[in-house]
């Protein structure tokens, strides 16, 4: 009967543990007058490239200021914010934090990280959906190396052997009626080939992939002012969007319970993914890989997802000047070029941009041109993790069969409480 | 000399007598035991208690303010409360009884006294010492419905593929069956050592009475381990109610809420939304509810 205490008390343990995790290194710095910078960031790919910036700053700071980075597991989930969350209660919050862009607002709405204005230089310099994203309140809170986008990635044979050619230019990219029939010709039940791989994880993906057909479609999440998401992510342009998204799965043309490589392997004639799934593929150099753009509504223009990890600086460090040196040294071009490199996600810098020329060939033009031209942040709320989970959530079941009005009806009641809480 | 006069005051106290140096010996020793039990479980139900008074965001601790009952009235009203509480009493209800029903089949069959039962002991013991996270993504690639194991077996004696954990209907038990295989292991253990425990001469005088197997195990094996079978009846109990990894890893609560259970609500509300007073009120309640249920079990047990 006391086992319910085990998960309240292992609840407490996980924060206290953080707590443990992290207190030395901030309680550090003042014996030899250098000052300890800490910075969290999830695990992944871009750690090459972040071990040897911070390398390097420390080497210019030497006696000054030393940062030590600390890569978090994201899992499948939202475990990284998790760690956030825990985190901030216990107020042992890194000096420099990394978020994924829609946490912006609920962290600085909270009260976590601070307006960073009168830190950074060289604001002119980042595409304007980075700007975007990193403001909340009119006031600027986090700014970051890089962006990202959701393409069209396929297999050049596959596609040539159905006689299908993908389009080239952002203006002619496929509407959904032609994706949806180059998807069905793909498709070959017998063999087990899907037209599509589109990945169903449980975290921000879904919400991240599926927003482009939504707001191409004119659709939208939430209200401008965040008041209400009734009429919005209920609202005919965003159930039209995702009946066709779920055309896809009710015929069979994407796999709902796919191998993690179905379309490296051949399995899946293409592939929505970010822009990171290119540096992926160069793990494949026997097949030839194509990239086209996020297909858009016959109603609308085209329009590819934006946002990608970005830094703020916690309220809770006692070096703000040091923090905010180390921020724009993050996001200098030559870092970001770096940073940019080894994941192949595009720059959010525009002077980046013009130097990584391999951005302007075929394929990778592509997202770079998404990036530039189409790119739309996904909505700044406060309620951004229940919109997120619930709707991630509705659409899962959609694929699944479920009734598109009634999923995403739920989802608005949901959302509206929530603020309504707030 | 002067030392001698600050020591003559001190030998002059009285000793402690015998009994009360015990006790402070027990208190001084339980001590460590005690502090870490008051921080990482009493403070934390407590502080559960008075949160779920509360409208507590935990990003911003300083903003909490007291709301009465607002979190338990919401509570009762929440649709997906209701049906996580159904999910999570299906599941115990049907775990429980499934459970402890093959672990002391599982435990009869190793409690020979030949090699292979300590092979086989070995085989239904592993899945016990294999962490359950691992456990669930494994039988999530053997439900897959596509290349699945379970649906290449099924096909085999022409039955047509499952969806298993992709519907509503086949996902929550779908994880019941994993679930008893991954734990029965565990409770045979525990029948094992019960069974070893039944004296052989009650065998013995129930064949001079011409029992059969049967017979034997009703009237000879069940009753000599009745108070082991009521305590793997608690803990089981116990553990059904406080599903979590299973659906949080291999459905996501889904589809259509079929697998989400009180502590997988309890983690999205406090941790994915960070509304500590809601699922404070859901810990309460869950409290509740296994305190409840264990005491009507043991008194059940007792008749």
């Amino acid at each position: 009967m006391f086992k319910k205490l085990l998960v309240l008390s292992a609840a407490a343990m996980l924060s206290i543990g953080s707590l443990a995790a992290c207190s030395n290194e901030e309680a550090g710095g003042s014996e030899s007058g250098e000052v300890q910078l800490t910075l969290w960031h999830p695990e992944g790919d871009k750690s090459v490239a972040y071990d040897e910036i911070l390398k390097e700053f420390n080497k210019e700071h030497e006696g000054e200021i030393e940062a030590k980075i600390e890569y978090i597991p994201r899992g499948n989930k939202y475990a990284y914010e998790d760690k956030i969350s825990a985190a901030a209660t216990s107020n042992t919050l890194p000096d420099l934090v990394a978020m994924d862009g829609p946490n912006v607002a609920n962290y600085a709405d909270a009260g976590i990280i601070q307006p960073i204005d009168d830190v950074v230089k060289e604001k002119d310099k980042f595409v304007d959906s980075a700007i975007k994203q990193g403001t909340f309140n009119d006031k600027l809170y986090a700014i970051g190396p890089t962006e990202s986008t959701v393409a069209l990635f396929y297999n050049k044979k596959m596609l040539a052997d159905a006689g299908i050619s993908p389009p080239t230019k952002l203006e002619d990219a496929w509407t959904w009626d032609e994706f949806y029939e180059a998807a069905k010709k793909l498709t070959d039940k017998e063999k087990g080939i899907y037209g599509v791989n589109w990945t169903l994880d449980y975290g921000e993906w879904i919400i991240y992939f599926t927003g482009p057909a939504v707001w191409s479609n004119g659709g939208s999440f939430i209200a401008e002012d965040g008041s209400t998401s009734e009429g919005y992510v209920n609202g005919p342009e965003t159930v039209e969007a995702i009946k066709f998204l779920q055309k896809f799965t009710n015929e069979g043309l994407v796999n709902l319970q796919p191998t993690p490589t179905e379309f490296e392997d051949g399995n899946a004639a293409m592939m929505l993914m970010g822009s990171w799934q290119w540096a992926k593929l160069q793990g494949y150099p026997e097949t030839e890989w194509g990239i086209t753009y996020y297909p858009k509504s016959p109603n609308g223009d085209q329009v590819s997802p934006s946002g990608d990890w970005t830094w703020g600086i916690s309220t809770s460090t006692k070096n703000k000047e040091a923090a905010g040196e180390l921020l724009n040294f993050i996001n200098t071009k030559d870092n970001v070029n770096k940073i940019a490199a080894v994941e192949s996600t595009p720059p959010s810098r525009t002077d980046s941009m013009a130097d990584l020329t391999e951005w302007d060939q075929e394929p990778m033009n592509v997202l770079k041109e998404q990036v530039l031209n189409t790119a739309h942040a996904r909505p700044a709320t406060t309620s951004y993790p229940v919109l997120s989970t619930k709707y991630g959530q509705a659409v899962q079941n959609i694929f699944l069969g479920g009734d598109v009005q009634d999923e995403l009806d739920k989802v608005a009641k949901e959302v509206d409480a929530d603020i309504a809480r707030k | 000399m002067e030392v001698k006069t600050t020591v003559v005051p001190v030998s002059q106290k009285k000793p402690m007598t015998y009994e009360k140096q015990k006790r402070l010996l027990g208190v001084v020793f339980s001590l460590p035991a005690l502090i870490l039990l008051f921080t990482f479980l009493i403070l934390p139900v407590i502080l559960a208690f008075v949160y779920s008074f509360m409208n507590y965001n935990m990003l911003n601790p300083d903003g909490k303010v007291f709301t009465g009952l607002d979190n338990y009235i919401r509570l009762f009203q929440d649709s997906i409360f209701l049906t996580s509480l159904k999910n999570t009493l299906y599941f115990t209800i049907l775990v429980v009884p499934i459970q402890c029903s093959v672990a002391l089949g599982l435990a009869l069959l190793v409690n020979k006294k030949v090699k292979v039962a300590g092979i086989g002991r070995v085989f239904f013991f592993s899945p016990v010492v294999t962490s359950m996270v691992v456990v669930a993504i494994l039988w999530t690639f053997l439900y897959n419905v596509d290349s699945g194991i379970i649906n290449n077996a099924l096909n085999f004696f022409g039955i047509e593929n499952q969806p298993f954990l992709l519907s509503a209907d086949q996902a929550m038990n779908s994880i019941i069956f994993m679930s008893v295989w991954q734990a029965a292991g565990f409770q045979m253990m525990i029948f094992l050592a019960g069974l070893k425990d039944v004296p052989e001469e009650l065998y013995e005088a129930a064949e001079m009475d011409g029992a059969n197997v049967w017979q034997k195990f009703k009237h000879v094996t069940l009753p000599s381990i009745s108070h082991v079978t009521g305590f793997v009846l608690i803990i089981t109990t116990i553990q059904a109610f406080r599903l979590f990894i299973q659906p949080f890893v291999m459905t996501n609560g889904g589809p259509s809420d079929s697998t989400k259970t009180l502590v997988f609500m309890l983690y999205e509300n406090g941790f994915q939304f960070r509304d500590v007073g809601y699922s404070s009120a859901i810990a309460v309640v869950f409290f509740v509810i296994v305190l409840v249920s264990s005491f009507i079990l043991k008194k059940v047990l007792k008749q």
